[in-house]
């Protein structure tokens, strides 16, 4: 219950800061919801908010997104672009600095190629939602959780360690 | 007669001198861009960026010796004929374009938004000088050398920045590159023995153009609607990375009926070759835009192999 009622609260805050693409809290496929959420033609900051109880220590963390303003030069036709992002290949220092061991640094380079076809399709299937921000990192996360299973869990554990740290 | 075979060998003469003055002289033009979402504001409807582009390659070419050609609403079947095409002498490309970044691949777009970024990996010999006119393409060129795409390519001269970039000022500059430009010696081709195999997809629907990449490296490419073709992969790989992407380039955000890429089915001299589409339960594949296939034949050291000239240095 206090949980929702955080959960609501850190929801507020967000909303309040016009933007916000989803929330971070336990779940370990939620942590890749808000990176591919994250579309490149727009700008996100993180906000990182503590809330303490009598017991514990909750952190909650809060992508904030601004729609990136196109450059509008008088005149000019500015052959820029927005990329499609893509998973790379792993390097050992950066695996060590994400927590990832090398088993698993092995299974995510192997199935690059899978992560990022999943990828794919969880954010094409999200762009084709209608509804807010929350309700789609929602089904990013379901989506994930749904095909999290054709990869190795290796890969995926990588995946998600990497998306935290990136984060 | 012997006026008369004058008159033979000096038309014979003419007739060389005015072929070697084109021969090699071809420079090719080539741009995708959407002229509804390029035109800046406060102009009319009849402003077109792809009209403007054409004028301006002209006027400042008109006075070489140069077979001009432009291409308008270039995709990537056009893209791969003009670099692989070796009578061409230059090209330039004009595109958005955008630099890699911490979360983002570099892209090459074609004026729907489909990245066209590995169709650069192969540029033909006879291609002396490449303008790249799109936003940031300087790091993209970086990448291509850097990961060897370009070791044939080593005599190219080649204009590109990292910077943002406006269309028709970028062309100005990268002409004026390439009026300045000398000409160095391509690097040597030779054959490499490669494992041939053949490759067929099947629709029943209207097919896309889309290429096949193996661990990000360019091994062949399907027209509209081409439904076989022979790619050649290395051997002495390990299994991992005989995993072949069937992709389009297209952008996540498209319609699905806008594209469709057809099932792939392998055959090859070495029947231990196989590969399998990754798919869930139902058959259906995983990905969007792109498709994967997983290596799940067997390696031995008794593959059947054939030489072959890379496509860079082909003369057919």
């Amino acid at each position: 219950m206090f949980k929702k009622v955080l959960l609501s609260l850190a929801m507020i805050v967000s909303l309040r800061a016009h933007a916000i693409s989803g929330l971070v809290a336990d779940s370990d496929s939620t942590a890749a919801v808000g990176l591919i959420m994250m579309d490149i033609s727009q700008i996100y900051v993180v906000d990182t908010t503590v809330y303490r109880t009598r017991s514990s220590r909750v952190v909650y963390r809060t992508f904030r997104v601004f729609t990136y303003v196109p450059l509008f030069l008088a005149g000019l036709v500015v052959l820029d672009d927005n990329g499609k992002m893509t998973f790379g290949e792993l390097k050992a220092q950066k695996a060590q600095e994400a927590g990832i061991t090398a088993d698993e640094t092995l299974a995510y380079n192997e199935e690059l190629e899978e992560l990022n076809a999943i990828k794919d399709m969880v954010s094409s299937e999200v762009a084709t939602l209608e509804g807010s921000k929350e309700v789609k990192a929602e089904a990013a996360k379901e989506l994930w959780s749904e095909y999290r299973d054709y990869v190795s869990e290796d890969a995926f554990n990588a995946l998600v360690k990497l998306v935290r740290k990136t984060l | 007669m012997g006026e008369r075979v004058k008159q033979i060998l000096l038309f014979i003469f003419l007739g060389l001198f005015s072929l070697s003055a084109t021969a090699g002289n071809r420079v090719v033009m080539l741009v995708s861009l959407d002229p509804e979402t390029n035109r800046p504001p406060l102009r009319f409807r009849s402003w077109d960026i792809n009209e403007k582009l054409e004028k301006l390659f002209k006027r400042k070419l008109k006075k070489e010796n140069l077979e001009l050609v432009i291409i308008p609403f270039v995709r990537q079947t056009e893209l791969r004929n003009e670099l692989l095409n070796p009578s061409n002498h230059a090209v330039f490309w004009v595109g958005h374009a955008n630099r890699a970044d911490s979360l983002a691949t570099a892209g090459m777009y074609d004026d729907r938004g489909f990245n066209l970024k590995e169709i650069f990996q192969e540029v033909h010999q006879n291609i002396k000088f490449l303008g790249l006119v799109g936003c940031r393409a300087l790091p993209f060129i970086q990448g291509l050398k850097e990961k060897g795409h370009w070791d044939l390519n080593s005599h190219l001269s080649f204009y590109a920045r990292d910077k943002k970039t406006d269309a028709r000022k970028g062309l100005k500059r990268a002409i004026k590159a390439f009026l300045n430009f000398k000409e160095k010696p391509a690097p040597v081709c030779l054959e490499k023995e490669l494992l041939p195999i053949t490759v067929r997809r099947k629709s029943d629907s209207k097919l896309s153009a889309a290429r096949i990449l193996r661990k990000g490296v360019l091994v062949g490419t399907f027209e509209e609607d081409q439904d076989e073709i022979i790619i050649y992969l290395p051997k002495g790989l390990k299994k991992s990375e005989y995993k072949l992407t069937f992709e389009s380039g297209a952008p996540n955000n498209i319609s699905p009926e806008l594209f469709n890429l057809g099932r792939l089915e392998f055959e090859s001299l070495n029947p231990e070759l196989s590969w399998k589409l990754f798919a869930d339960r139902e058959g259906k594949p995983l990905g969007f835009g792109a498709h994967v296939y997983r290596f799940t034949g067997k390696l031995n050291n008794q593959l059947i192999t054939k030489p072959v000239l890379p496509n860079q240095c082909n003369t057919n």
